[in-house]
């Protein structure tokens, strides 16, 4: 999936690097949170590694529970091949409760099925009730890191950004810009016939979505509507709550440094007048799990390798132009939707702090090298990089 | 498990950790020995606040019972829990928490004890009754209870580091209060640190 807006990669980088300003505020944003990222135990990775081994071992056999727990948790599954199957289903959702108003969250798993291109299509508005992605909707740009939307954004931005939009003016001042964002999504969400949801994790042994949550926006969404719709990527099954607070550690831990999150919501199943959908996604990753990249499916998605990435931290993930960015997302990218993203192994200098930073140790530069053996490959496959002409230009100038 | 007697914190290290750990949170929290001290206390304490409306989000509360009465004698009005999106800004949600976990300071609300989920983030006040057997301190000790039962976990108030990566308040209660209260079978819950 490719964010449409955004230029081939080398333009991009270049582009990236010439707004000075922007790649101060993203710098010194990420510096921070960097600086921030405590280091991940070894017995929680270790436990964390062990829980993925056991879903991924078992994975047939995952799904066939999760089949029956999530119906008796009051869930209506859905299995989504791809982005086109979960649009589908979206579809019919609005057309059963007339939607006129969606409310989400913004996820990667959101962008990557094409959720706002649905709600749009079903001539209904769409409202993101977090923080980040309000602000991320009204610039109409993809976020700059998977979980600090804004670290791009100095407050003189933001606060020109909403007087724009506000038509007001917005003093540059973080509480009442939040104060401001907050009420109106709520607004937004207290009228909602629909909440889209993406799960952070899927209990296979209750059927149990789980959303994790700083905020709260996540969980009104979830809970408000009367009609919710929950995504999640195949790689969120945990199969046992034991296991689940693991990667709720891990993933809180990698993405802010602490070990547990403001709000682990459980979502709970249908009721008097409340529907639940949970709509499992593929959308390439039984590909990704059969393939030798395989470990990169382990990813929690907290972001912790962009964080501690030098190049990232100078770049931002807009150049990536896919919600998966970073160190892990550019093997997401890369074999998930090969040629989309055909330049995205060469973002790193495979120095190996992705490794130190991720709460599962995902041996990331591995994959990164290999994924580069074979572009090379291909290319020499292809024919030369260079026309003889242009490598005795380049052999004279040595 | 081992049955205490006194909520005093020198007394119950369980509650004094507790009662650190949601401090340093920014949670403010009271202990009462008795349900009828709790009541009164929760009472007291909705005069000082000026509180005009209570979501009642538990049915029954073991640590605060019988509380409908006296909210109607001061001229309370009380809302249903489905209803709590027309909360003014004077008003609190007053629920009964299901377990409280002393080594990250958590709290969990179990849906399946109708409790709703919606008035625990969207009330600007969240009062929260806690009966002290229900105080664990590990999250293993804890554990999960082997029926699939939804709920909230929640650790702290509710932030946002999205602008500048500043901690600002979100979505959630601005202000949140946990009494700790003992009642008539109170019980120390298990993985003490002292091993007791």
């Amino acid at each position: 999936m490719r964010y449409r807006a955004i230029p081939p990669l080398r333009e991009a980088v270049r582009w990236a690097l010439e707004d000075k300003t922007t790649r101060r505020e993203l710098r010194t944003y990420l510096e921070r949170a960097y600086a921030a990222q405590a280091p991940i135990e070894e017995a929680l990775r270790d436990g964390i590694r062990d829980a993925r081994d056991r879903v991924f071992r078992s994975f047939e056999a995952q799904l066939e529970t999760l089949q029956r727990t999530a119906a008796e948790a009051g869930m209506t599954l859905h299995r989504a091949e791809s982005a086109e199957d979960v649009q589908s289903v979206l579809r019919r959702v609005f057309e059963q409760v007339l939607a006129r108003r969606v409310v989400t969250a913004w996820a990667p798993l959101i962008d990557e099925v094409g959720v706002r291109d649905v709600v749009q299509a079903a001539g209904a508005s769409l409202s993101f009730v977090d923080v980040g992605g309000y602000v991320l909707q009204q610039t109409q740009e993809p976020p700059p890191h998977p979980t600090h939307l804004l670290a791009h954004m100095s407050m003189r931005d933001l606060a020109l950004v909403l007087s724009d939009v506000w038509g007001q003016e917005v003093r540059a001042q973080g509480e009442p810009i939040v104060e401001n964002i907050v009420s109106r999504t709520r607004r937004a969400v207290a009228s909602a016939d629909v909440g889209i949801v993406s799960a952070s994790f899927v209990v296979v042994e209750s059927g149990h979505p789980v959303l994790l949550d700083e905020e709260g926006g996540r969980v009104l969404a979830a809970t408000l509507p009367k009609t919710v719709v929950v995504l999640a990527g195949m790689e969120s099954l945990v199969a046992t709550w034991q296991d689940l607070s693991l990667m709720v550690r891990g993933y809180w831990q990698g993405a802010r440094g602490r070990s547990v999150p403001p709000y682990v919501s459980i979502v709970p199943g249908r009721e008097a007048e409340r529907e639940v959908h949970l709509v499992l996604v593929d959308n390439g990753r039984r590909k990704l799990m059969n393939s030798p990249y395989r470990e990169a499916l382990y990813c929690l998605h907290c972001g912790a390798c962009a964080t501690a990435c030098p190049l990232f931290r100078e770049v931002g993930g807009q150049v990536y132009a896919t919600p998966y960015m970073g160190p892990i997302g550019s093997v997401w990218a890369s074999v998930l939707w090969p040629g989309e993203h055909k330049g995205l192994p060469e973002m790193s200098v495979l120095c190996g702090a992705c490794v130190s930073a991720c709460p599962v140790g995902i041996d990331i530069p591995a994959l990164i090298a290999r994924l580069r053996a074979e572009q090379y490959r291909e290319e020499a496959e292809e024919g030369p990089r260079f026309s003889s002409a242009k490598f005795k230009q380049l052999l004279r100038r040595r | 498990m081992r049955v205490a007697n006194k909520l005093s914190s020198h007394e119950n290290p369980l509650v004094e950790q507790l009662i650190q750990q949601l401090e340093q949170q920014g949670i403010v929290t009271y202990t009462d020995e008795t349900p009828t001290a709790a009541r009164l206390r929760f009472l007291l304490w909705l005069r000082e606040q000026h509180i005009t409306h209570v979501v009642l989000n538990s049915v029954t509360m073991e640590g605060i019972p019988h509380l409908e009465e006296p909210l109607e004698e001061l001229g309370l009005s009380t809302i249903e829990p489905s209803r709590a999106r027309e909360l003014p800004p004077t008003g609190v949600t007053l629920t009964e928490a299901d377990a409280a976990i002393v080594e990250s300071g958590t709290l969990f609300f179990d849906d399946s004890s109708q409790i709703q989920l919606m008035p625990l983030v969207w009330s600007p006040r969240l009062f929260v009754i806690l009966p002290a057997h229900r105080i664990v301190y590990t999250w293993s000790a804890w554990g999960r209870p082997s029926t699939a039962r939804s709920g909230l976990y929640m650790t702290g108030l509710s932030t946002t580091h999205a602008v500048g990566n500043l901690p600002l308040a979100g979505h959630g209660p601005r202000q949140v209060y946990v009494l700790v209260v003992s009642t008539e079978e109170e019980q120390l819950g298990e993985g003490r640190p002292d091993g007791r």
